[in-house]
């Protein structure tokens, strides 16, 4: 199930609110792990059990840990957990992609066994990873309720996409979190502001991502390529903050405290504070649970680059089962390193202009990378940026587009920068209390009233004339 | 304060739906979308565990959300205000009119079925020493380019028909006819086809390509039959402010008769007024779409029409009625038999097509898989 779904909002989570603030505190746990079960299975019941396992694997493997601490038993328990973590998912993720790259090397034609990815693997996983690591680490007790471990493992706001909740963050909140109204208010206000970014910002900037990214001949065009890359960039960024905001909102209005995944990325003066905004729990996941024991930059120059390199391919690798992953995870360790060499020193002392646009642009010939699964495309695509081919500046699909989601565009704009927040920020201390709840109450019913106009016209398929 | 409102503001919003939903009674038909909407689904173990369950429930509480089409209006209104010009794939005309989009041409099929023309063009030549007429009536965004919005990437609809005149095909040009009178009320504003006024038109330049001359519009006993028609472009932009079509007959001069798919319905009207209570009030000319319709009408001039033709024949075939003494109305995309048996079987009756008319308009026909049958 998705958030962004009248299904969620209007069959799961009222059924769920009842539950969950109808029973004493000591059954909410509960009540959030069958219900975490119930919204995973909706979507994925048979692949329900594979994430059943991966929880008993580490809540056995945690209480391993805890008991031997110390001892070369806690180790191997939790090299067992990573190796069985990353076995999952090498199996239900990858399997395909090794043996097609086998294949395509060796000339080979083993069959591929074409098994769908489990939804929300690749989150889950390295959740239950970080809990073993740690607990191995001392950071964290070990769970001993096995609900209250499901519950974690399972917790639906974050089941799905994120963000990737280490189990630090969140080991004192299962046990203990605080129910206030206020609580409550904040997240479903987070709540309803991620709607909007998903439904109404992220969808209708990738429908136009989707017509220019598909046309063809005379269609084809400079402007067509750029303003076709930028609206993907509207969207992967709309979209999965977008998600990250429901996440943290409901998250809140549980009681716990997420960290946060999106700080304005498109802000950014360099793509190394590119990447400190970015999907920070994957990045942080990945410093505390592979750079930094790989010796980060501890054992000199030469194993740190290493290191880099490492994180970065595995970072590209995680987000799909692709090669064209792997290159744009490469594109940016690159640019990272060349940045830690000497650019970044050039661009603090450059214009900040210039430093902006580099960033906007690295990223957007990023996109391009991760885009297109197939790299010819990816190229040709990135090709049609320059005008290869000898394809117009302009055309009318491009203008058609342009002009037609101008006032989206600006939006767009507008919303990945602060000044929105700061704007909020700046009125709420002035405002009486009055004034501000009208204001916030306004925007909360405005958001969500709109959004589900957006939704229901999802399934609006006119049947016509059917003989026509 | 702030915490309390928001709160309760965040559960009536969700619980009053949710409620309302449950309350409201299922609607099984959308008139607006004339299709069938979804019902709650059956439950089995079997279609649990296959996703069907799931992913019809959820298109179930979507189908059945309360007040569905006042949100789907919503939408609309709020993306024309955000300077949308177009929703599900039709623009709002500047002329107050909806306009069906064609911005993808299929090429490969367009090419292909120029070639069954081409290739069935010269069989009946040889065969019967006749000459096809290809009518491809463009569709309203091309006789009103003006009025899409601006830089709108519409398929260039007359170099479509050029293509065909280019390849040799005996081709009816009724573009300049319908842009000379696009001031009247040749096409619905809430409907994809054309009015009667539109197909005549085309009809008098038809007569004229042959040589002849067709009796003024006016000279036609006519009559509306509905004034409350919302079609197709309608239903595909949920838009409430349209204002709505007329449904004009224009009936034959002499009575006729009509005999559907062999006999299997017949019919003393080129009308069927029954339509005019649905939906699909265009229907209401020659029953809808039938594969194999056969007109006979009392003038004696023994000539035989054959006509191969979509939706917007419909309209035009009224005016041909007073034309001949028989119009075999043949629809590819229905109709079962060899073409060439049923020509051979008309000849052999004594009554032998003398005309022949493919009649489609360029969207349709530069997609249409079914020229095939022509082969």
């Amino acid at each position: 199930m998705v958030f962004s779904s009248l299904n969620f909002l209007f069959v799961f989570l009222p059924i769920f609110l009842l539950l969950y603030f109808a029973v004493p505190r000591s059954w909410k746990n509960t009540i959030l792990f069958i219900t975490s079960l119930i919204f995973y299975a909706w979507g994925e019941p048979i692949y329900v059990v594979l994430m059943l396992f991966s929880t008993l694997v580490d809540y056995t493997h945690g209480m391993i840990v805890e008991k031997h601490r110390g001892t070369k038993k806690a180790k191997i328990a939790l090299i067992s957990s990573v190796v069985i973590n990353l076995a999952l998912l090498g199996v239900f993720k990858y399997t395909d992609f090794i043996l097609a790259t086998i294949n395509s090397l060796l000339g080979t034609s083993i069959p591929l066994p074409g098994l769908p990815l489990p939804i929300g693997i690749s989150f889950y996983t390295f959740q239950t990873m970080s809990y073993t690591i740690d607990v191995y680490r001392g950071e964290a007790k070990a769970q001993k309720n096995i609900i209250s471990f499901g519950a974690y493992v399972a917790l639906f706001p974050q089941l799905i996409a994120g963000p990737i909740v280490r189990y630090q963050t969140v080991a004192d909140q299962l046990n203990e979190r605080e129910h206030t109204i206020d609580r409550f208010a904040d997240g479903a206000q987070r709540f309803v502001v991620g709607m909007a970014k998903k439904v109404l910002l992220a969808n209708n900037i990738g429908a136009v991502w989707d017509t220019l990214s598909t046309v063809t001949g005379s269609e084809q065009s400079v402007l067509g390529a750029w303003l076709g890359i930028i609206a993907y960039a509207f969207q992967i960024y709309f979209d999965f903050s977008g998600y990250s905001d429901m996440a943290i909102g409901l998250g809140h209005m549980l009681g716990f405290d997420f960290l946060e995944n999106f700080n304005y990325p498109y802000i950014s003066r360099s793509i190394t504070e590119f990447w400190r905004r970015w999907h920070i729990s994957l990045g942080t996941w990945f410093k505390e649970y592979v750079y930094i024991p790989l010796g980060g930059n501890r054992r000199g120059i030469g194993r740190q680059l290493i290191n880099i390199g490492v994180v970065w391919l595995l970072t590209g690798i995680w987000h799909g089962a692709s090669w064209n992953f792997a290159a744009w995870g490469i594109y940016y360790c690159i640019l990272l390193l060349i940045e830690k060499l000497f650019l970044l020193k050039v661009l603090k002392s450059a214009p900040r202009w210039i430093s902006h646009v580099y960033t906007l642009i690295a990223v957007l010939f990023g996109w391009v990378l991760f885009a297109f699964d197939n790299f010819s495309k990816g190229i040709a695509y990135f090709g049609q940026l320059f005008g290869a081919g000898s394809i117009a500046l302009v055309s009318d699909t491009a203008l058609y587009a342009l002009t037609s989601n101008l006032p989206l565009l600006v939006i767009l704009v507008i919303a990945s920068l602060p000044v929105g927040r700061n704007l909020y920020h700046k009125a709420a201390a002035k405002l009486s209390s009055g004034t501000l709840t009208l204001v916030d109450g306004v925007l909360m019913a405005a958001g969500f009233i709109l959004c589900i106009a957006w939704l229901v016209t999802s399934t609006y398929n006119p049947f016509l004339y059917f003989r026509f | 304060m702030r915490a309390k409102t928001l709160t309760v503001l965040f559960l009536v919003l969700v619980f009053s739906l949710s409620v309302l939903g449950l309350i409201l009674p299922d609607r099984t038909f959308s008139e607006n979308e004339n299709r069938y909407l979804e019902s709650f689904p059956t439950f089995s173990i079997k279609s649990l565990f296959d996703g069907d369950f799931t992913a019809d429930f959820e298109t179930y509480i979507t189908d059945q959300f309360p007040l569905r089409d006042r949100w789907i209006a919503m939408k609309t209104a709020v993306e024309r205000l955000t300077g949308k010009r177009e929703a599900g794939g039709v623009y709002f005309g500047s002329n107050g009119a909806l306009i069906e989009k064609f911005d993808k041409l299929d090429e490969e099929q367009f090419t292909t079925n120029i070639g069954y023309l081409q290739a069935y063009s010269a069989r009946l030549q040889e065969k019967y020493g006749l000459t096809p007429r290809i009518m491809l009536v463009p569709t309203a965004s091309a006789i009103y380019k003006d009025a899409l919005p601006r830089f709108a990437p519409e398929v260039d609809q007359a170099a479509l028909i050029q293509r065909l005149c280019d390849a040799g095909l005996s081709v009816v040009d009724v573009t300049n006819a319908l842009t000379a009178h696009r001031d009247e009320y040749i096409y619905y504003r809430t409907d994809h086809h054309w009015t009667s006024l539109g197909a005549y038109y085309a009809y008098a330049a038809y007569r004229e390509m042959l040589g002849d001359s067709a009796a003024s519009y006016d000279s036609y006993t006519s009559e509306v039959m509905s004034n409350e028609f919302y079609g197709t472009l309608f239903s595909k932009v949920g838009a409430k402010d349209i204002l709505a079509d007329t449904l004009t007959a224009c009936y034959p001069e002499l009575p006729i008769h009509v005999s559907y798919n062999l006999g299997q319905s017949e019919s003393d009207s080129y009308y069927e007024p029954s339509y005019l209570d649905t939906k699909d009030k265009y229907s209401v000319y020659l029953n809808a779409n039938q594969s194999l319709s056969v007109i006979s009408g009392g003038v004696d001039n023994g000539r035989h029409l054959l006509v191969f033709k979509d939706s917007y024949a419909n309209t035009f075939l009224q005016f041909a009625v007073n034309d001949y003494e028989t119009i075999h109305v043949i629809d590819l995309r229905y109709f079962a038999m060899s073409v060439d048996a049923y020509l051979e079987s008309v000849a052999q009756s004594g009554e032998a097509i003398t005309d022949v008319l493919v009649l489609y308009n360029t969207k349709n026909f530069s997609s249409d898989r079914n020229l095939f049958w022509l082969k």
